[in-house]
């Protein structure tokens, strides 16, 4: 390849590399994807903690496990899990004791319920 | 004879045609083009720490409902109130009646659909009507203010970048112990039938059509009203069909049958509430309904 030519396609690669620049710092930084649709699963620990203390709260007016369970599975993974971790959470934010007392006894409920359902 | 010489042709490459500059720019926008592909599609930007006003519709549903029952077991108004506000409703009361009907259509559960109707009317009487004391549940005690165990709603799109800067610990998350006090319950008002007229309407036959005012004449969504009926007494709530005023409720008569129509909560009565026959405007017959309009009376 000749030099001048060598020189062209050295120029047209370099071109593509600030136009790839550019165009991911458009896509990633001036406008990147807004995501208008998300799952609870995403929220913020302060509010996954908070919805669990709502999980808790409804519990105790219902008494209702399952309903409990449903909407922890909202968050994803295993819901006792999803209640330590609120619970770790909320203790080092400082929630109120009678909130964590309510956590505490959606936990003690769910691994109750983990127990007797184990073979 | 002259001979003339043809001068020698150059050999192409040694003078090459002239090109321009154009391959910069299409090497400049075909590098955009495929950062935007990565940027957008292939590795888009992920938010982990969402705020609840970006859930899709049916998780803030979902969050409303929780928020509803969650109040059941804590009825601390201040805090319900926190917890909406981070769903962006323009009006939560609303929002959450609407829900109720909804939910009510689609056979969700009864405890569910009882909470968010609660929920809505006690939000309703807080601010400024006497909804919740026209609901079948008498008021109850209400915490002192109480701030919600959650953060205000950050600026769309900025993640917090550390946990402990996004909450610091407070000593008002306690709930005070106020909470529990018993207070008397607010007297229930005494509604009167204001208004109770026939209504020939073609797009709603036979059906008896109530509204429900406060004492400053705005509608009262969530108030309980009794249908009395030949299958006996029965329950319906205002506020189910926000397009219609968030006072109303309906229900539809049988032919032959006569209805009594009440506030839960005391007042006066619209009896003889039956099918009458209507005649349109070519002499045709339909069935007619009742439009009966109760207003509180204002507290002494």
């Amino acid at each position: 390849m000749d030099p001048h030519r060598r020189r062209r396609w050295l120029f047209f690669i370099l071109s593509i590399l600030i136009g790839l620049a550019a165009g991911l710092y458009y896509g990633w930084v001036v406008r990147p994807v807004r995501y208008i649709d998300t799952s609870p699963d995403t929220l913020r620990q302060d509010y996954k903690a908070d919805f669990v203390l709502m999980v808790a709260e409804a519990w105790e007016a219902t008494g209702d496990l399952d309903m409990a369970r449903r909407y922890l599975a909202l968050l994803g993974g295993d819901p006792v899990a999803q209640v330590e971790q609120a619970l770790r959470y909320a203790a080092q934010v400082g929630y109120g004791p009678a909130d964590l007392h309510r956590m505490r006894n959606l936990l003690q409920a769910l691994r109750g319920a983990a127990t007797e359902a184990a073979p | 004879m002259t001979l003339h010489r043809t001068p020698a042709r150059r050999p192409r490459r040694e003078r090459p045609p002239r090109r321009g500059h154009g391959y910069l720019l299409t090497g400049l926008l075909l590098g955009f083009g495929l950062g935007l592909f990565i940027a957008w599609v292939l590795a888009p930007v992920r938010y982990t720490d969402t705020a609840p006003d970006r859930l899709r519709a049916d998780f803030k549903d979902a969050y409303r409902t929780l928020i509803a029952l969650a109040y059941q077991g804590n009825p601390d108004l201040t805090r319900a109130r926190a917890r909406l506000a981070l769903l962006g409703d323009a009006n939560p009361a609303q929002a959450l009646a609407v829900q109720a009907q909804q939910a009510q259509a689609q056979g969700a559960l009864v405890y569910e659909v009882e909470a968010l109707r609660l929920l809505a009317a006690d939000l309703s009487r807080a601010s400024g009507g006497a909804a919740a004391a026209a609901t079948s549940r008498p008021a109850r005690a209400e915490p002192s203010p109480t701030p919600a165990p959650v953060t205000p709603t950050p600026p769309p799109g900025t993640p917090t970048p550390t946990l402990a800067a996004v909450r610091t610990p407070t000593p008002t998350l306690t709930p005070s112990p106020t909470a529990t006090a018993i207070v008397s319950p607010t007297p229930a008002p005494f509604f009167r039938v204001f208004k109770k007229e026939m209504v020939c309407d073609p797009a709603l036959p036979a059906v008896v059509q109530i509204e429900v005012y406060d004492a400053q004449v705005q509608p009262l969504p969530g108030v309980a009203i009794v249908v009395l009926g030949p299958q006996g007494e029965r329950v319906i709530y205002t506020g189910l069909q926000p397009e219609r005023g968030l006072g109303y409720a309906d229900f539809e008569m049988e032919a032959g049958a006569t209805y009594r129509v009440r506030v839960q909560s005391g007042g006066e009565s619209a009896d003889g509430l039956s099918v009458v026959t209507c005649r349109g405007p070519g002499g045709e017959t339909y069935a007619g309904g009742w439009r009966v309009i109760f207003t509180a009376l204002p507290p002494r």
